[in-house]
């Protein structure tokens, strides 16, 4: 293989030992940042979330709040905590687990978190401001992908990236964020979708080549160049027999194959995965020192 | 090849003749009429709205039309005051700010600007809602790049859109709204190596990097549709665009030079038309 394997998981921990400083140095102010999480129902992929997202918490050295509600909570017993958690100065980050049932808003949910505190950036304020390049709490997952990218030397800066998926969470914020002229970002940006007639014509030139579809082993050997840096942000569950869960974890990109040719590459898991909740962390630990200036 | 050049007659007159029927229906139900307060910090020239004029376009369509013009040294306190207020009148239904504002006055003066009256589309929660495809407003240049794409009636899905330097006013909105239409888009900063090549692949090639003359007709892929946002004055006083509009002429399938002065009318254009959304949503 000749690929360098860029590891989410030591990245992770590098910034989550950073994180850990800061906040040591933040109670020495007598400033404690705090994440209020509020998780309505049982499914269990949210809880798993839910409960990685509170021990980030207690590594790092910050309070943390998990309010749980039953699946047929009413809208306005959630909108009820927020504005509780937006008027509480131990939360400096409130976060909302998605999917929310169906009798629930999500549109409403975050356009209620107050914009200081919406640590997850999906407040539309914050969306607006992630658009026209002002600071702002950047979405979790994209940031981590940008973090991937500088610490591991593939400055994007004039490279051409190639971005596979344009959901509100990671394909659409990842193009905001690595198109602006700032450090860490400044590139030829291009997203591709399913209206796309033939995505390795894009795919081929990519400098950098960012999967985020959903759709495993979907981008293949002969669509990429040589030498390109791959980040695979899919997570897709593949039936397996021989796993005592049922199935193991692949990316939307096929490992091996593609590792031939790229000049470095994310593993599923290991890659982009762990970096979403260090992210988190990151802007509930920002989020607090704005709120203290 | 006159009639690969867009320009305010075709696209503009088209929305402006629909405003004016809207309210002629309205007449007998209403006295009122939309009511557009405009702010003017700077007389830049090459600002699109002054180079026509919001009283001029507001006469023709029956608006009610205020224009307040402020030196480029009033402090941001005063200006935020005057936006209050015109936030609270219920003549107003739409504020829009000409730009460029001086620097040190944009963030305030655009976030003082009601969300709900920002007919210039410029607010961050405005820009915010234009990523799940519920705006309100969208920005006015960006709209009037999406009204003459649907002008040409050019179908957008599965095109390639090369959008050269971003700004928040055309680019960056445009940008979201295509992907919406199924484009496949590419944002490029101003300064990129191998920028005749990344013009080559679009079947929509849009620039607004302000480069007098740059873009030749040899970038442009043949039966290209180009919209070009480029707006630089000459030592002469005469505006001029990003592309070689001669050369593009022979080879694109059309060309919408908002260097032109009549797509100025046709910024304005749109901020008459979402001033009119908020006029019916407060009226009707
Ligand atoms: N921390 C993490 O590791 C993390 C965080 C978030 C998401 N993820 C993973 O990332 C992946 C994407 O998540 P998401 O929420 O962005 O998914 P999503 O909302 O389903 O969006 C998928 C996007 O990919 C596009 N797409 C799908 N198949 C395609 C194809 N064959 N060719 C080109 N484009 C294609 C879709 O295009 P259309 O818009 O045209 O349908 C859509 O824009 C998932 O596997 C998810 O589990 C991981």
């Amino acid at each position: 293989m000749a690929a360098k394997i860029i590891s989410g998981r030591d990245v992770a921990k590098e910034i989550r030992a950073e994180l850990k400083e800061k906040v040591a140095e933040l109670k020495k102010k007598d400033i404690v940042p705090g994440l209020g999480v509020v998780l309505v129902g049982e499914d269990p992929a949210s809880i798993s979330y839910v409960t990685s997202k509170a021990k980030g918490c207690q590594e790092i050295g910050m309070y943390e709040e998990t309010i749980r509600l039953p699946a047929d909570a009413p809208e306005e017993e959630v909108l009820k905590i927020i504005d509780g958690m937006n008027n509480d100065p131990k939360f400096s980050g409130i976060l909302v687990q998605l999917p929310l049932p169906d009798h629930i808003s999500v549109d409403k949910i975050i356009g209620y978190i107050s914009p200081e505190k919406d640590v997850d950036g999906f407040h539309p304020v914050n969306v607006g401001k992630l658009l026209r390049g002002e600071p702002c709490p950047l979405p979790c997952t994209p940031h981590g992908v940008q973090q991937l990218l500088s610490r591991s030397g593939n400055d994007p800066s004039g490279k051409h990236v190639v971005v596979c998926g344009r959901s509100n969470i990671v394909g659409k914020p990842l193009a905001a964020i690595l198109m602006q002229k700032k450090e860490g970002a400044n590139a030829v940006v291009t997203v591709v979708h399913t209206g796309a007639k033939d995505i390795s014509y894009f795919t081929k030139q990519a400098d950098i080549l960012i999967a985020a579809m959903g759709r495993p082993q979907a981008i293949t050997a002969d669509m990429v160049k040589e030498g390109t840096v791959v980040i695979d942000v899919g997570v897709n569950r593949i039936p397996d027999e021989s796993k005592k869960s049922g199935f193991r974890l692949a990316g939307d990109v096929d490992f091996e194959p593609v590792a031939e040719k790229a000049s470095f590459i994310t593993p599923v898991p290991g890659g982009v995965g762990p970096m979403t909740v260090t992210m988190l962390l990151y802007n509930t630990v920002e989020a607090a020192i704005t709120l203290n200036q | 090849m006159p009639e690969k050049l867009l320009g305010e007659e075709e696209v503009g007159g088209e929305v402006q003749r629909e405003i004016l029927a809207k309210l002629k229906s309205l007449h007998k139900k209403t006295e009122q009429v939309p009511g557009l307060a405009v702010i003017a910090v700077d007389e830049d020239p090459t600002s699109p709205s002054a180079v026509y004029g919001e009283e001029e376009l507001g006469k023709k369509l029956g608006y009610h039309i205020e224009v307040h013009r402020l030196s480029p040294a009033t402090s941001a306190g005063k200006i935020r005051r005057v936006i209050r207020r015109l936030n609270d009148d219920e003549k107003i239904h739409g504020l829009f700010c000409r730009f460029p504002l001086p620097l040190h006055l944009a963030e305030d003066v655009l976030k003082a600007i009601d969300p709900a009256k920002d007919v210039g589309g410029m607010h961050p929660l405005n820009m915010g809602m234009l990523w799940g495809g519920g705006a309100s407003f969208i920005p006015c240049s960006a709209l009037a790049c999406l009204q003459a794409l649907e002008f040409t009636k050019q179908p957008l899905h599965g095109k390639t859109v090369v959008l050269l330097g971003h700004s928040n006013i055309v680019s960056r909105p445009l940008a979201l709204l295509l992907l919406q239409k199924n484009a496949t888009i590419t944002m490029c900063p101003a300064l990129t190596a191998d920028l005749p090549e990344i013009c080559r692949s679009a079947d929509i090639l849009i620039t607004e990097i302000g480069r007098p003359r740059l873009i030749k007709g040899g970038w442009i892929k043949p039966g290209a549709a180009v919209i070009d946002a480029g707006v630089t004055r000459k030592q002469d006083g005469a505006l001029v665009g990003d592309v070689v509009l001669e050369e593009a002429l022979q080879v694109a399938e059309w060309v919408f030079p908002l260097a032109a002065r009549e797509a100025g009318t046709l910024v304005l254009t749109m901020v008459m038309k979402n001033t009119l959304k908020t006029f019916l949503s407060k009226t009707v």
